[in-house]
């Protein structure tokens, strides 16, 4: 018997593998793992040399798979200030938030006239019951241009350095379709620019050179590490940033695994002209996983696309509004052939069930073939039929339960109980044997995977009512969402997702086991340290 | 008479045109003809299309990573990188384009990508939807794209109805009856192979000097027509505007000066294309000599110009 690097015992392990599920301890050796199960068996593989791990009552799992989200967005926001409202930060006042500003401010040593970045602002959420101005920026930041970013990413409060680096008239007009909030009595901008008052200043927003988004690599991953994820994804890579990714691999940059989606505008191209390597395992942390497609929009701004209409009116006041798809069911029924044809994984951004029905018909269209782990992210107002169907054609689901806290009462609202009731519906989906993800779609909701679990098991809104009584789940059947469910939508179920002996050493270690607190006390569970291969990638201060 | 177009001042406006209609309806056909028929024109074009830039190979100079050159000294970029970095990228040129033709996905609304023409230099001039005359009824009534395409109709200042040719006389009837049905009010253009001259389509005119009397251009499919009027008489602002709002849906385009008896210190620009009209105060008369100067462009068959002059006197009878 080989000698462990290393030994984790005296806590809870939960293998989500195996008959057992838990285990007493667990031994690494060479980045995977040795040995799992009894002390006596594991403490076998311990030599003198072997790093004994005390978990003190911790706990101790298969590190997280991330089902969905977009990692270039911890590029950009790696350097930018959150000063988001609870749970996802901790700003409730305009001091608090000029605070946390000051405090980034400080930390980057940001010199005279760079720009300072905020992101998750939500006036409606400030104490002082008004928006943000830049008269209250201004004091603070008189010589940098700041920008906080409103948390829809619609628009954006800056100061007054901030209007004039992007060359903004603040006595302009407001522009159709834009919103100008004005100083009281006057036509001057206040602050706060959204949707089309704000296009020309998101176009003056100096793009960060490659450089910088390179050397945002590591802190990217830390946010990532930090919740305990130890394969991350971008989906879809934006074309002029994949190179980057590239570029970030082949720099070495990469200490978690980066699984990256290619764009569906530009996958016929990079079929024609064999651009990237679809059918590689992993370089340097780094593979292309195949191909994903948006083909509609989001439920929350009603451009989702279903068969039936909405209870409130569309998004620019239309009567019996039930969206429209974001892409044509013939590009769609090509793109999903030309993924199978060349067996690749195909994964489709589909909120609403009428869009679900036109990647079922390309399904069939392309003669069904199985096998495919086809991916229906979010899923979220699947009918119970396409679910079986989903069962029959061997599609997989990451869904997107962090909705029924976010957006669960406007669900309500906009589309009746029962409709609303059976959003990203996880326990009819596990009654039929159906394997899914569960993801933040980051950064659209915090990257927290015990947050993620909580609203499984919940399905609490932020009003508190319960989102579908009957679709909540044990922390169990939660977990394999995070891990190896969501390790088998990557096709990487033999070496990750579950605590097994010859699998990948990824852990996370969790202050307290989520299967034994109180359920509101799951989103307030904390990593302690996250394993990638066995080596520590991060650990908590 | 010279075209009032000509004695405007240079402006770095860039003039947007939003370009929708459904897969197959002819758009990059379309785009092509543009890219065509230029002339000395700086034309930039901004395309979604599926699987990278769809332009006529022939007219391709030499392809970058972003923006690809035409042979023409027009430029095209695709939207796939950012559709606010591509204008971006346009507007910041050495030699920015004069005109910028977006090309709208199959499914997009087209409105709301021309709000993006409202982002300074930029200035929306209209939203073109071409609808495929064969199948457009049926497409209105797909399951899944019939109330985005009636939604495209719905929105358009012009729309192009393509490939009449291959729909008999009583079938374009018949069509020309839904059509006014579905969109009240719509201004269409008929035509096939997505020839529509760039006096209708973007207000330039492709040969000779500008505003030069050009009617019945038989090389482009339908024939427009192009009528002149110059007035000294200072008009009625209200007036006027009733005198627009009456014109016949066979005006397509109309652009000029006028000259308004309730404030005679500035000048109006005028606009038109299609629905879509503007009088917007401009700048002071100066030494200019004051007066109505207006070129409307039309159906060749249809564009009463007795009728709209009457109009137009009436307005000055208001003044």
């Amino acid at each position: 018997m080989p000698e462990a690097d290393t030994i984790f015992a005296h806590g809870d392990i939960i293998t989500m593998g195996g008959p057992e599920g838990t285990a007493e301890a667990l031994a690494v050796k060479d980045g995977r793992i040795l040995a799992v199960g009894s002390s006596a068996a594991v403490l076998r593989t311990q030599g003198p040399a072997t790093r004994m791990v005390d978990l003190g009552g911790r706990t101790l799992l298969p590190g997280f798979l991330d089902g969905h989200s977009h990692f270039i967005n911890a590029i950009r926001m790696a350097r930018w200030a959150n000063v988001s409202a609870p749970p996802v930060g901790s700003v409730r006042t305009i001091p608090e938030l000029i605070a946390v500003l000051a405090e980034t401010k400080a930390r980057q040593g940001l010199k005279r006239g760079e720009w300072l970045v905020g992101y998750g602002y939500d006036g409606t959420t400030l104490a002082e019951g008004r928006e943000l101005t830049r008269d209250d920026l201004d004091p603070h930041f008189p010589e940098n241009p700041v920008l906080v970013m409103h948390v829809s990413l619609h628009g954006a409060v800056l100061n007054t350095a901030g209007f004039a680096a992007a060359e903004f008239d603040l006595f302009a007009p407001t522009p159709p379709g834009g919103m100008t909030a004005r100083k009281p009595g006057s036509n001057e901008a206040a602050g706060l620019v959204m949707e089309h008052s704000f296009l020309p200043i998101f176009m003056h927003m100096p793009a960060p050179t490659e450089q910088q988004q390179l050397d945002a690599f590591a802190a990217a991953q830390a946010l990532y590490a930090g919740d305990g994820y130890t394969t991350v994804q971008d989906a879809p890579m934006e074309p002029a940033t994949r190179p980057l990714y590239h570029k970030a691999a082949e720099q070495g940059r990469f200490f978690l695994d980066f699984v990256g989606y290619v764009n569906w505008l530009e996958f016929p191209e990079l079929i024609r002209t064999r651009g990237e390597p679809f059918k590689e395992g992993y370089s340097k942390h780094m593979r292309i996983g195949g191909v994903k497609v948006v083909a509609d929009g989001s439920p929350q701004g009603k451009t989702a696309f279903w068969t039936k209409p909405l209870l409130t009116p569309g998004p620019n006041g239309e009567k019996d509004w039930r969206g429209e798809p974001n892409i044509a069911p013939e590009e769609l029924n090509k793109l999903v052939k030309l993924a199978y044809d060349n067996d690749i994984q195909i994964m489709v951004h589909c909120n609403g069930d009428a869009t679900i029905d036109m990647v079922l018909d390309a399904h069939k269209a392309a003669g069904a073939p199985a096998g495919k782990r086809t991916v229906i992210i979010h899923s979220q107002f699947v009918r119970p039929d396409q679910l079986d169907l989903y069962v029959r054609y061997g599609f997989l689901v990451s869904f997107f339960t962090n909705h029924a806290f976010f957006w669960g009462d406007v669900h309500v609202e906009n589309l009746g109980r029962e409709r609303a009731w059976f959003l990203s519906p996880t326990r009819s989906a596990i009654a039929r044997g159906l394997r899914f993800s569960n993801h933040s779609d980051f950064a659209v909701t915090p990257l927290n995977p015990m947050f993620i679990l909580w609203t499984s098991v919940a399905r609490t809104s932020r009003s508190g009512q319960v989102i579908g009584p009957d679709e909540r789940i044990t922390p169990a059947q939660g977990l394999k969402a995070l891990t190896i469910d969501a390790a088998y939508q990557y096709g990487e179920e033999a070496e990750k997702g579950s605590l097994e002996t010859g699998k990948l050493a990824d852990l996370v270690v969790l202050d307290r086991n989520p299967t034994k607190v109180a359920i509101d006390a799951i989103k307030e569970i904390k990593v302690e340290e996250t394993f990638k291969e066995g080596r520590s990638v991060y650990r908590r201060a | 008479m010279r075209a009032s177009a000509a004695s405007l001042p240079p402006s770095r406006e860039i003039l947007f045109t939003v370009v929708g209609g459904y897969l197959g309806s002819g758009k990059t056909t379309l785009l092509n003809q543009i890219l065509r028929h230029a002339g000395e024109r700086r034309i930039g074009i901004v395309v979604n299309d599926f699987g990278g830039i769809n332009i006529d190979a022939s007219l391709i100079d030499r392809r970058g990573d972003e923006v690809v050159s035409l042979a023409n000294g027009c430029v095209c970029c695709s939207i796939s990188a950012g559709f606010a970095e591509a204008l971006a990228r346009l507007a910041h040129r050495t030699k920015p384009p004069e005109h910028v033709i977006i090309e709208a996905s199959g499914v997009a609304d087209p409105v709301r990508v021309g709000y993006f023409g409202s982002m300074p230099p930029y200035r929306l001039d209209g939203v073109v939807v071409l609808a495929d005359a064969e199948t457009i009824r049926a497409r209105v009534r797909d399951k899944y794209v019939g109330s985005a395409v009636l939604r495209q109709l719905r929105s358009a200042d012009l729309i192009v109805l393509n490939k009449v040719d291959l729909v008999s006389e009583a079938g374009r009837t018949a069509l020309g009856t839904w059509l006014s049905e579905q969109v009240p009010g719509a201004r269409v253009f008929p035509t096939s192979q997505g020839r529509v001259p760039l006096a209708v389509l973007l207000g330039l005119h492709e040969a000779g000097a500008p505003g030069e009397s050009d009617d019945g251009k038989h090389d482009h499919g339908e024939e427009y027509a192009s009528l002149s009027v110059t007035m000294d008489t200072p008009l009625g602002e209200v007036a006027f505007r009733a005198s627009v709002a009456e014109w016949p849906g066979s005006v397509l385009r109309a652009k000029g000066i006028v000259y308004l008896a309730d404030d005679k210190l500035h000048r109006y620009v005028f606009q038109l294309v299609g629905r879509r009209w503007s009088l917007t105060q401009d700048r002071l008369w100066r030494s200019d000599p004051p007066r109505t100067e207006l070129v409307l462009i039309g159906l060749a068959c249809q564009l009463d110009g007795e009728t709209m002059l009457a109009g137009l006197d009436a307005a000055k009878a208001g003044a």
